[in-house]
């Protein structure tokens, strides 16, 4: 049986389906089985954020209506074998339930280690037919005032669902403000939302890029924080990647203090 | 002092209003009232005091109250 997880937020633009083309792609590297479930219906971005858009022949919406089945509409990622992407429809976002979503999920557990939802924002209908088929779900979280109250409106309905597990994803991490004490850390965030973090991505601009051609994170840093984001989902385990570390050394907090002044 | 602290005040304020849904100005109240009863008893302390709610899962109020007091007032002034 698959492990299907939901990727949410509340606030749009945090980086849910970044998280998940990237999440997707590490599990995938560590052996695993995934498909990545673009549940963002009309909004979709999950196929070119993954560079497989030109490769869409069916989305969703076709597997639904009956138009071909659900094998035939998984597209194979270029860089990964054992990576699939079910593309979302681009409209009819009113005609897809809750429960046909379920049906859904239901199909491509068979076939996968795990399946990765990607939420809309918001916490209405989008939100309700993305969360109901999931059995954890993880909430993108940026180290700022509107997403972390978000995520805590979020994880308060969450809880109102049938859950394994439940988890947040800090997002876009400023190491060099948090060594200057102008943004949050991930320790305040943590204690804000009395949650531990499964994963702390830093703020990279090359991701954006990346994004933006189709590939997944190709710095240091952020690949390490995907890998051990993907090694926390599949082992449980609780490991941090350390955002910090690079300004640790006395010299490099030296040098970062005389680039703020 | 850095942004951090003054983000973190507001943010933690910000979410239990959120969750105990009472007016923006309901923990002021209660912490002036608290604040009076206990200066009866208490010379308190001019950094004053700290005053929180949280809902816990079983819908119930945590309230909890922290001040600091320089000494406790004279017995025969308080009766
Ligand atoms: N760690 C990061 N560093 C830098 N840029 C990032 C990071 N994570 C995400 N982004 C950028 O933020 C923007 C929004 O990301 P993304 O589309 O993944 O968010 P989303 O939560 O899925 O948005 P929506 O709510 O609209 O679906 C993109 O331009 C993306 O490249
Ligand atoms: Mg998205």
């Amino acid at each position: 049986m698959a492990k299907k997880l939901v990727f949410v937020s509340g606030k749009g633009g945090v980086g849910k389906t970044t998280v998940v083309a990237n999440l997707g792609m590490h599990l995938a590297r560590l052996g695993q089985n995934v498909v990545l479930l673009d549940a963002d219906i009309g909004l979709n971005n999950l196929d070119v954020i993954m560079g497989v858009e030109s490769k869409v022949v069916y989305d969703i919406l076709d597997v639904l209506e009956g138009r071909c089945r659900l094998k035939q509409a998984l597209i194979k990622s270029d860089s990964c074998d054992n990576l699939s992407i079910l593309a979302s429809a681009h409209f009819g976002a009113g005609h897809i339930t809750a429960a046909e979503m379920r049906l859904i999920v239901a199909n491509l557990d068979v076939l996968f280690d795990y399946v990765l939802i990607d939420c809309p924002a918001g916490i209405d209908n989008g939100f309700h037919r993305a969360v109901s088929g999931a059995s954890e779900a993880y909430v993108v979280v940026n180290p700022s005032i509107s997403s972390i109250r978000d995520a805590d409106k979020v994880l308060s309905i969450l809880n109102t669902y049938k859950l394994n597990k439940m988890g947040v994803i800090v997002n876009r991490v400023r190491a060099d403000l948090i060594m200057l004490n102008e943004s949050m850390s991930v320790d305040d965030i943590t204690r804000l939302l009395k949650i531990i973090p499964t994963g702390v991505i830093p703020e990279d601009d090359d991701l954006n890029l990346c994004s933006c051609v189709g590939k997944t994170a190709e710095s240091k840093e952020t690949k390490r924080a995907f890998e051990i984001l993907a090694e926390n989902i599949l082992t449980g385990s609780t490991k941090m990647y350390d955002c910090l570390e690079k300004y640790k050394s006395f010299f490099k907090r030296i040098k970062l203090r005389k680039r703020m002044v | 002092m850095r942004r951090r602290k003054e983000a973190l005040k507001r943010l933690q304020s910000v979410l239990m209003y959120d969750k105990i849904q009472a007016p923006s100005n309901f923990c002021e109240l209660v912490k002036r009232d608290l604040y009076t009863a206990l200066n009866d008893y208490f010379d308190m302390s001019e950094k004053g005091m700290d005053f929180s709610i949280e809902l816990s899962r079983d819908g119930k109020y945590i309230i909890t109250v922290s001040a600091k007091a320089t000494r406790l007032k004279n017995v025969p002034m308080i009766f």
